[in-house]
């Protein structure tokens, strides 16, 4: 169980973890030496993780906003013929065009996933360096 | 009697994990898994924060202000471990919100009474 929660501690926020990361695991050896819980504690770690990404980072929000905002610049084409009647007179509008969905849902998937690993690296970016803030703020604090 | 002023007010009212972790600091500085064993026994065992609650509750009650850390271990102690203590504010929030709990308490005993034992 130690190295999966040992993964769990490592996959949270850098400012997080640089912060907790240590005690986290120093908990763990100290209850699982004594008694069993080590499938409690993974589990606890992994809401943890949950709570710390989504949460606490802001991430929530921002996958939230990319998501509707993709959604709505590729929804828009998708309406736009309708309203143009010389597209309809060129070529006739099938029914139901299912390749045309599936091929604008698959760009829109890959454009929301640009942003989300976007989004995902700048945030792990600014709380690295927000870390790194802290960490010169505490050693000056000690000299 | 204390009364919270607003500057107490916007901390309150305080959720489980905060309320036991300041309750378990309140009286002697302490590492994280001693509030987690604090926080069980003074619960009678109902409420065991597990360590990624209680850091997430520890990371937002220092921003706040409410506690602080204090020193690392000593030296026959595991190097990793971390104390902390509570901060002035942390001790008047507490404090507010003991006294917000003993109002619920009053006023609930109050309702609560048999309907004979009521006086009017």
């Amino acid at each position: 169980m130690r190295p999966l929660y040992c993964v769990l501690v490592r996959m949270h926020p850098s400012s997080f973890r640089s912060e907790f990361g240590d005690q986290m695991i120093s908990i763990f050896d100290e209850i699982t030496a004594m008694c069993r819980g080590g499938a409690a504690l993974c589990l606890d770690a992994a809401i943890s993780l949950v709570r710390q990404w989504l949460f606490r980072t802001g991430l929530l929000w921002k996958a939230l906003v990319s998501i509707a905002v993709a959604g709505f610049i590729f929804a828009l084409p998708l309406r736009l013929p309708r309203g143009r009647p010389w597209v309809a007179a060129q070529e006739p509008v099938s029914q139901f065009p299912l390749e045309d969905l599936i091929k604008i849902t698959l760009v829109a998937f890959g454009f929301i996933s640009i942003i989300l690993v976007a989004t995902v690296s700048w945030s792990h970016a600014l709380h690295r360096r927000r870390a790194s803030a802290q960490r010169h703020v505490r050693c000056a604090r000690w000299k | 009697m204390l009364s919270a002023t607003p500057e107490l007010e916007r901390f309150l009212p305080l959720g489980q994990a905060a309320l036991y972790i300041l309750l378990a600091l309140a009286g002697e500085e302490r590492h994280g898994y001693g509030i987690m064993l604090e926080a069980a026994s003074q619960s009678h065992g109902k409420y065991k924060p597990g360590p990624g609650t209680l850091y997430d509750n520890l990371r937002k009650l220092i921003e706040q202000g409410m506690i602080e850390a204090s020193r690392r271990a000593e030296p026959d102690e595991d190097p990793r471990r971390r104390y902390y203590r509570i901060t002035a504010l942390g001790r008047r929030v507490l404090a507010a919100d003991v006294e917000r709990l003993e109002a619920v308490v009053r006023e609930a005993k109050a309702r609560l009474r048999p309907a004979g034992a009521r006086t009017f």
